[in-house]
């Protein structure tokens, strides 16, 4: 086989197994998600362990724990494998994604993702007088009044916990979580933001 | 540095009657190689994910790393090459105190040492002292040297103590860059200045490694930048050559160096890491006295070597999908050897990784490297031209699919690059991987990769010798030629990976490999020459790409936890190579010197016992196929190692290597540059202390 004649063939069978692959890709489905992703979804999943809701929260003694997405969603499959089967004190976990800030007030756990930090003040504004956590991932989220933050540090995720948010939606933190975390309060006017 | 002759050394000392068959016997290519190259796949993850993240504790999460120094973030279930990671743990339980020997710890990488400082390392053929197929970098930066082409591994002696991970890519699939690489890819990851904070003391000794040691500091400066700082020394005694005399190979090298990590936002990361070092070696070579000279002698020359390298890496993340990276390096090295190079080199590279919709994602990026070199050049080899300034633009654009999410994962790319010597080349792959279950990966690829010439296959001069033939004195000589092409590889690749139950894990790698345009050495029009005097008839032997030829070969690597406290870690590699030669080639050498270099079979066992709370026990039997050209039987060396870990920052290890036999030889340089001495069996203490 001649070289250059090889190098030719090689470049059309790449060419052509693009292209068949090209139409036959399903257009259905998400991407593998990030491995950040599965570890967040795995902090969230924790955050709820180590968290109390009031028990008016809850519409029946078995009713489940709802987490929100609410808008993009990041996870891919994550968050589903993470709780699927698992419960925290006898009750279930679901997933749910939202769209509409209204809908978010059943919720009590809400993820907000850096796409959708533009809406916080919205989501925040219905979730007024409610007991959800509210777990986001931009800079300056807990100092806006977002529960808890995710934050990057060497490499590794760590997480910052707002306990004024966390008091005015009467939620009770384990003090171990808290030891954890990096603790802020509100401030009214973060950088500017 | 020197390349051509072989090891005349002691016993090896062919008959002088001889001299003309015996240069050409030797001309063995100690450089040829397949072509290989890069683009595809990037390195892997860096740790294995737990199994089951809902069950990880937050500590545990908290520990996780989510980015990694590769070219983007890749699970290494779906990566579609054959990659084995060496972690920090692995490290620690190997028992290794240089690069070579940590790296015989991964099947199908040929670790072959050839005297106390010099080692030829390779994966899947063509070993040599200057293997240049294999592509190494350091923190991103490639260390290969463009001289030849492949390492100085005496001198890439960083505290092994501060590496993170080193993933070894076996084949062509692998690295983003790879620059005139490869048949694999070593990528070596340095931790971070914050995960090694205070201070270190390593200090050392025994029979063979006679004394050696790392102080290290690391802290704070602010709120946002780390730093750490190091000194490293060693000192190695000398082996013996086969008549039992002193090899002359004993050697010295200290080191300095630092490292700074800033987080100066929550998005962008600057890195600043550099060294200088300095050492003395002893090469047991060979010379000539005058450029007829008959005989060659052995001379033991001192070496000195110097070097050092400042690196900056700016990294900004936009989101958690999506990052660039500046990476700048000047790198510059000294050795007073047979040639008396020194280099300098500068480069610059960037590189942007992005999703594309929720299937695809993008990387790519463009690299431009300057390197000079001035060479002094002895009788026995030198350059021409002596200074030369070598340019290399290099570019890659590289797309995962997800074909079907979670399973299959379609990875297309690659490379287009010009060089100095052979201008522009592109370098396609696809690769394949699909994970039917989240305990098995399938995976298949196609590349394209090209060798680009070295300036050593391009410009050197090198004299072997001569006779006095009937019209006067003759001179042999080997000529560079500057119009070769890239040596070709078309690699075929498969492999399989799959956890069997908690506790085996298995991977499995295979390989075909055409190869094209290899390089040969073919006699010229002999010509007279008038100085240096006597005048004299030289009978060129010229560099040329006139054989060709197909290897094969598999690996595999397995992990069996026995017992809790006990892990057993087989390995075997099958790798033969085929060369032909074209029918105008009168090549008499390079064919057997291809076939020979490497051992048909290697296997490996490694087990891990931890006896106690504090005290462990590791072990490794390594056995390596006779080599054929030249001729190294067959061995079988076993390392071992007792480590006491009294408290978390305290230990001591008691090591023992080549346990076997008292001494054994590993590997004779065909190029004659550095004689083979016999590695003998040694002990050594080390005490490691944090504080």
């Amino acid at each position: 086989m001649q070289p250059a004649r090889c190098r030719v063939q090689f470049c059309a069978t790449v060419l052509a197994a693009l292209l068949s692959l090209a139409g036959t890709t399903p257009t259905r489905g998400q991407a593998n998600p990030s491995i950040e992703y599965q570890v967040k979804a795995a902090f969230i999943f924790n955050f709820a362990k180590f968290v109390e809701w009031p028990l008016d929260t809850f519409k029946s003694e078995n009713a489940p724990i709802v987490f929100c997405v609410f808008g993009h969603d990041p996870f891919g499959s994550a968050l589903d494998e993470i709780i699927s089967g698992k419960a925290i004190n006898n009750r279930a976990v679901l997933a749910r994604r939202i769209t509409e800030s209204p809908d978010l007030k059943s919720c009590q756990l809400v993820f907000v993702s850096s796409a959708e930090y533009k809406h916080l003040s919205e989501v925040l504004n219905s979730l007024q007088g409610t007991s959800a956590l509210v777990v986001g991932e931009s800079e300056g989220f807990a100092e806006r009044g977002g529960g808890i933050q995710f934050f990057p540090e060497d490499s590794r995720l760590r997480f910052a916990i707002n306990v004024d948010a966390i008091q005015r939606a009467r939620l009770t933190v384990s003090s171990k979580l808290l030891a954890l975390a990096r603790i802020v309060h509100d401030q009214v006017n973060p950088r500017g933001n | 540095m020197r390349v051509r002759r072989r090891s005349i050394h002691g016993a090896r000392r062919p008959p002088p009657a001889s001299l003309e068959s015996r240069i050409l016997k030797v001309l063995t290519r100690g450089y040829l190689s397949l072509a290989a190259a890069a683009l595809m796949t990037i390195p892997a993850r860096s740790q294995e994910m737990p199994k089951d993240l809902g069950n990880s504790s937050i500590e545990d999460l908290m520990n996780i790393e989510i980015t990694s120094a590769s070219k983007t973030e890749q699970k290494l279930s779906r990566t579609a090459s054959a990659v084995f990671v060496i972690t920090a743990e692995d490290i620690r339980q190997s028992n290794a105190i240089n690069m070579p020997d940590l790296l015989r710890t991964v099947p199908g990488i040929d670790v072959a040492q050839i005297n106390a400082n010099t080692w030829a390392v390779s994966t899947r053929g063509l070993n040599s002292r200057f293997s240049n197929e294999l592509l190494v970098m350091l923190d991103g930066r490639s260390v290969y040297t463009p001289t030849f082409g492949g390492v100085f591994w005496d001198v890439l002696d960083l505290p092994l103590e501060d590496i993170e991970r080193i993933e070894v890519i076996r084949g062509p699939g692998a690295s983003v860059w790879a620059t005139n690489a490869v048949n694999g890819v070593i990528n070596i990851i340095t931790k971070k200045a914050s995960d090694t904070p205070g201070a270190m003391v390593v200090a050392g000794g025994g029979t063979a490694d006679q004394g050696f040691g790392t102080l290290q500091y690391g802290g704070n400066i602010g709120k946002e930048t780390s730093f750490r700082v190091f000194t490293k020394y060693l000192n190695q005694d000398h082996f013996s050559n086969p008549n039992g005399q002193d090899g002359g190979d004993g050697w010295d090298l200290a080191r300095a160096g630092f490292r700074t990590d800033t987080v100066f936002s929550s998005k962008d990361t600057l890195t600043f890491e550099g060294d200088l070092y300095r050492g003395r070696e002893g090469n047991p070579g060979s010379g000539i006295s005058s450029i007829t000279s008959p005989s060659i002698q052995g001379v033991v020359t001192e070496v000195n070597l110097g070097g050092g390298f400042l690196q900056t890496v700016w990294d900004h993340t936009y989101s958690s999908s999506s990052g660039t990276s500046l990476q700048l390096s000047y790198d510059k090295y000294q050795r007073s050897d047979a040639l008396g190079e020194t280099r300098g080199t500068f480069d610059i590279s960037f590189q942007h990784h992005f999703a594309w919709g929720d299937r695809q994602n993008l990387v790519w990026g463009v690299e431009y490297r300057y390197s000079a070199s001035r060479t002094v050049g002895s009788l026995e080899i030198s350059l021409d031209p002596p200074n030369l300034e070598t340019p290399l633009f290099s570019s890659f654009v590289q797309d995962e699919i997800a074909l079907v999410p979670d399973r299959l994962f379609l990875t297309v790319g690659t490379k287009l690059e010009h060089n100095y010597y052979t201008g522009w080349g592109l370098q396609p792959s696809v690769r394949v991987a699909w994970t039917p279950s989240p305990r098995e990966t399938l995976w298949a690829a196609v590349s394209d990769a090209e060798r680009t010439p070295a300036a050593i296959d391009t410009s050197v001069v090198s004299n072997l010798g001569g006779y006095t033939g009937p019209n006067g004195p003759v001179a042999v000589r080997l000529l560079g030629n500057p119009n070769l092409r890239d040596e070709r590889t078309i690699a075929y690749e498969a492999g399989y990976r799959i956890s069997v139950g908690e506790h085996v894990s298995l991977d499995f790698a295979a390989y075909y490999n055409d190869q094209y345009d290899q390089e040969t050495t073919e006699p010229g029009a002999p010509f007279f020459e008038s100085a240096p005097s006597p005048p004299h008839l030289v009978l060129p032997l010229i560099n040329a790409n006139l054989s060709y030829g197909e290897s094969h070969g598999f690996e595999v690597a397995t992990n069996w936890k026995v017992a809790r406290r006990w892990t057993l870690s087989p390995g075997y590699a099958f790798e033969q190579i085929h060369l032909h030669l074209e029918p105008t080639s009168h090549d008499t050498t390079s064919v057997p010197a291809a076939e020979g270099s490497s051992p048909v079979n290697s296997a490996q066992l490694r087990s891990h016992v931890a006896l106690a709370q504090a005290l462990s026990w590791d072990a490794s039997v390594y056995f390596v196929d006779r080599l054929t050209d030249p001729v190294i039987p067959a061995y079988t060396r076993l390392d071992t190692g007792l480590t006491w870990q009294w408290n978390k920052k305290s230990s001591l290890s008691l090591v023992g290597q080549n346990l076997l036999k008292d001494v054994h030889e590993e590997f004779v340089d065909s190029t004659g540059s550095t004689a083979t001495t016999l590695i003998k069996r040694s002990v050594f203490a080390k005490f490691t202390w944090r504080f």
